[in-house]
């Protein structure tokens, strides 16, 4: 019967020691550490951003149904996480349910039915981004919210051909990194969205 | 005692009267001394009685009677005046007859006075004056009567107031007179019976001192002189009554009975005394004592004479029955002889022992004889014996030899037991240690299990809070985003604005991707835990096998004690029984050589015994010749 090696209990206690030490220094940097730190973070700050290379637009990069879209901010009024949303009865499927935010009762869509995309379920994590053009406004889910980002003019593509369907009719264009461009003004404006009243019948 | 002749002729005269005249006297003269107390008393007491007698019988009575004569003479002198007052005729008489009674009783009591007063001349001297001055008197008051019956009343007061009154005062004063004079002689007498009271009284107490001082004398005389030798000679017989025969003085040439006595108690000492020698003599067994009677009357004398002879012929009996003489006959002094009846009794008894011994000695021989054989065939025996005797010794001793071997070899059998006994308890005892020790690191075991699974909780809870700064990063995420938009409608004047928001954007997404980096090692921790768990529960597992063999091994090491244990037991009464039977053997070999030597004297004595049957059977002949010298 062969002994196995004894323990070497005081390696393991020195161990623990450091680890607990290097915990506390993570939490409390000593301040020579923290200043570095910060001075890294200011001189990152302090780079003027470059100027733009020519006309452009800003644009919401969100994703949905692991494709990347983006949208102009100009119709973006603001993005807001789903937590609790009430559904409407007698609505297309596509007319996720309204939401409250702020004092007043948005409408949802839900663009990946209204575009006959794959569903992979709600979760916390979705968002809302509310949509505006001053007469109208409603809100569209969003899996997640990239960003904003400049877009140049020239950086967007005419619509691929293979994009067919009635995504086609609400399309912009496609940028080199592969972002569908929604037209927000025409969503806004398209009378397809408009739930007529007498739907009951 | 006091030797009275120191007192001189005269005592000695007294001494040598009889006792009988010593008490004669004595009493004589206290008998005269009392007849002249008796008649001294007598004489006094018969002088007062007369006086007395004389005092009652006369002077009184005179005393008595003038007084008597004076009240009457008042009363007719009373009687005359109230004649003078009265002037009726017949009371007037009536007073008259009074007045002549009354001189009648007056004679007949100046007739007594001078009886009583007779002795006396100058008593009858006075009385006769009264008589004469009375007897003037009388005729007066006669023509007084008279005047008053002729109606001459103031004549007749005058008369009475005159001479009469004197006559009536001197016959007064000679009464009185006599009277005192009577008085006085009665005081006189009186005086005269105290004196004589005081002189008898004085005379009765000189004789009855005299008397008291003779009678004094002569008890304290008598006492000496009879009492006191009394007590000495009485003392003297009860020192003879207790045995102590002593010759006393004789009490000096007293010739009254006192002295004899003395002398005759003297006597009776030497003669006790002479017996008592006499006794002494014959208790020391000197028979040939010569007893001389006093007189026909010594039976004390007679007494010893009677024990000497009689003593003398039971010397001469025992002397014949010394020399062997049994036919001898004893004649008896008495029925109480106690002597006698003893040698009578011991001369049958002897005959008989004799016969009786004879008889025996007889039987005595041919005992002796018979047991000469039988000691002969004895002593043959013995020989025989002595011989096997020594054998079996030798043999005994081998064995003991071989029992001292078996011995020792159990007693080091017995030493090793012990010895694995010990050491298989000091086995259970490390087992039993080794049981505990798996125990506690049970314990330990469980004690880890439990710090890993709370340091699972723990990652747990820091699982939530990471779930919690990614939520936060995400809508940190968001603000940005939204702020972004917010500088984009802001035009030109939000640009510095849009790069904050980026800024932010790009912090929430370094948050994500840091909680994305715990999330990934609270997997590998949690995956660490669960196979620490699995190790800890393997490791506690094996101690329980641990414990589980320790304890078999433990019972196993126990009833391996325990039966060695037994062993060593045994193997210790093994070699306390070799002991016991190797001391069994010395005993027997001891026992065997005491045998062996006890056989050798019994030899001996077997050998001595055949020599004494030898000795016995002439002793037996010898004993023979020595009866038949008894003539019976």
């Amino acid at each position: 019967m062969t002994r196995p090696d004894p323990i070497d209990w005081d390696a393991v206690k020195q161990r623990i020691e450091a680890a607990g030490q290097r915990l506390e220094e993570e939490f409390a940097p000593p301040a020579d550490k923290r200043r570095a730190l910060l001075e890294a973070r200011a001189r990152a700050l302090a780079v003027a951003p470059a100027p733009a290379p020519g006309a452009g637009f800003d644009a919401l990069e969100f994703t949905l149904a692991r494709e990347h879209y983006a949208i102009d901010t100009v119709w973006v009024r603001e993005v807001y996480p789903l937590r609790e949303f009430t559904q409407l009865p007698g609505t297309p499927a596509f007319v996720l349910g309204i939401v409250h935010v702020r004092g007043r009762v948005v409408s949802v869509l839900d663009l990946k039915r209204f575009f006959d995309m794959p569903q992979i379920g709600l979760s916390d994590l979705n968002k809302v981004i509310v949509l505006s053009n001053g007469t109208m406004e409603f809100g569209i889910l969003a899996d997640t919210i990239v960003g904003v980002r400049r877009l140049l003019h020239a950086e967007v593509q005419e619509a691929l051909p293979t994009l067919t369907g009635i995504r086609a009719d609400y399309l912009l264009g496609i940028t080199s990194r592969r972002e569908v461009v929604l037209d927000a003004h025409k969503l806004l404006s398209d009378p397809a969205i408009v739930v007529c009243a007498d739907v009951g019948d | 005692m006091v030797d009275h002749t120191a007192k001189g002729i005269p005592m000695n005269w007294l001494l040598n009267l009889a006792i009988r005249t010593k008490l004669l006297l004595a009493f004589g003269v206290m008998l005269v001394l009392l007849a002249a107390l008796i008649a001294g008393g007598y004489s006094g007491l018969d002088a007062i009685q007369q006086a007395q007698k004389t005092l009652f019988e006369r002077d009184m009575v005179i005393s008595t009677e003038l007084e008597e004569f004076r009240a009457g003479l008042n009363l007719q002198r009373a009687n005359i005046l109230v004649m003078q007052l009265e002037s009726r005729r017949a009371e007037q008489e009536a007073l008259e007859a009074g007045i002549n009674t009354s001189s009648a009783e007056l004679d007949l009591r100046l007739n007594t006075l001078a009886t009583l007063g007779g002795y006396d001349p100058a008593f009858a001297t006075r009385l006769d004056d009264i008589r004469q001055t009375l007897a003037a008197y009388r005729q007066a008051r006669q023509q007084q009567i008279a005047m008053i019956y002729g109606g001459q009343v103031e004549q007749a007061r005058l008369l009475g107031t005159g001479v009469q009154l004197d006559r009536f005062e001197k016959i007064r004063s000679l009464a009185l007179t006599l009277d005192a004079e009577a008085r006085q002689r009665g005081q006189a007498e009186i005086r005269d019976n105290e004196q004589r009271l005081q002189d008898t009284v004085r005379l009765a107490v000189l004789l009855g001192a005299t008397a008291l001082i003779a009678g004094f004398g002569m008890a304290v005389f008598l006492h000496r002189l009879i009492a006191v030798p009394l007590s000495d000679i009485a003392a003297r017989a009860a020192r003879i009554a207790d045995g102590e025969i002593a010759l006393a003085p004789a009490l000096s040439g007293r010739l009254d009975e006192i002295g004899d006595l003395d002398r005759q108690f003297n006597r009776m000492s030497a003669s006790l005394r002479d017996k008592a020698e006499l006794a002494q003599r014959i208790a020391a067994g000197d028979l040939r004592v010569e007893v001389k009677q006093l007189s026909d009357k010594d039976i004390l004398g007679e007494a010893f004479a009677t024990m000497a002879s009689s003593l003398r012929d039971k010397a001469e009996l025992a002397q014949r029955i010394a020399t062997g003489d049994l036919r001898v006959e004893v004649k008896l002094q008495s029925d109480t002889d106690a002597l006698g009846q003893a040698f009578a009794t011991m001369v049958n008894n002897l005959r008989e022992l004799n016969r009786d011994i004879g008889e025996g000695v007889e039987v005595l021989a041919a005992s002796a004889a018979e047991i000469l054989t039988s000691t002969s065939q004895v002593a043959t025996g013995a020989t025989q014996t002595a011989t096997a005797m020594s054998e079996t010794a030798t043999t005994v001793e081998e064995i003991k030899q071989t029992a001292t071997l078996a011995s020792q070899k159990a007693k080091s059998v017995a030493e090793v037991a012990r010895q694995a006994a010990q050491v298989a308890r000091g086995g259970s005892q490390a087992v039993e240690d080794t049981v505990e020790g798996m125990q506690h690191i049970r314990e330990q075991m469980a004690q880890i299990a439990e710090s890993i699974v709370r340091l699972s909780e723990q990652g747990q809870a820091i699982g939530e809070i990471i779930a919690t700064v990614n939520d936060l990063s995400e809508q940190s995420n968001l603000l940005a985003v939204n702020a972004s938009i917010e500088a984009a409608k802001a035009g030109e004047q939000g640009k510095g604005f849009a790069v904050v928001a980026q800024e932010v954007r790009s912090l929430a997404g370094q948050s994500k991707q840091a909680t994305a980096q715990v999330r990934a090692i609270l997997g590998d921790i949690q995956k660490a835990t669960g196979s620490a768990v699995l190790a800890t529960e393997q490791g506690s597992k094996a101690v329980e096998a641990g414990v589980r063999q320790s304890r078999e091994a433990g019972e196993a090491i126990r009833q391996l004690a325990d039966s060695i244990d037994d062993s060593a037991q045994a193997a210790s009464q093994i070699a306390v029984s070799a002991q016991q039977q190797l001391a069994g053997m010395d005993q027997l070999a001891e026992a065997t050589a005491n045998i062996r030597v006890a056989t050798a004297q019994n030899l001996d004595s077997t050998r001595q015994a055949e020599t004494a049957a030898h000795n016995l059977n002439e002793l037996g002949q010898t004993l023979k010749r020595q009866v038949a010298r008894y003539r019976l």
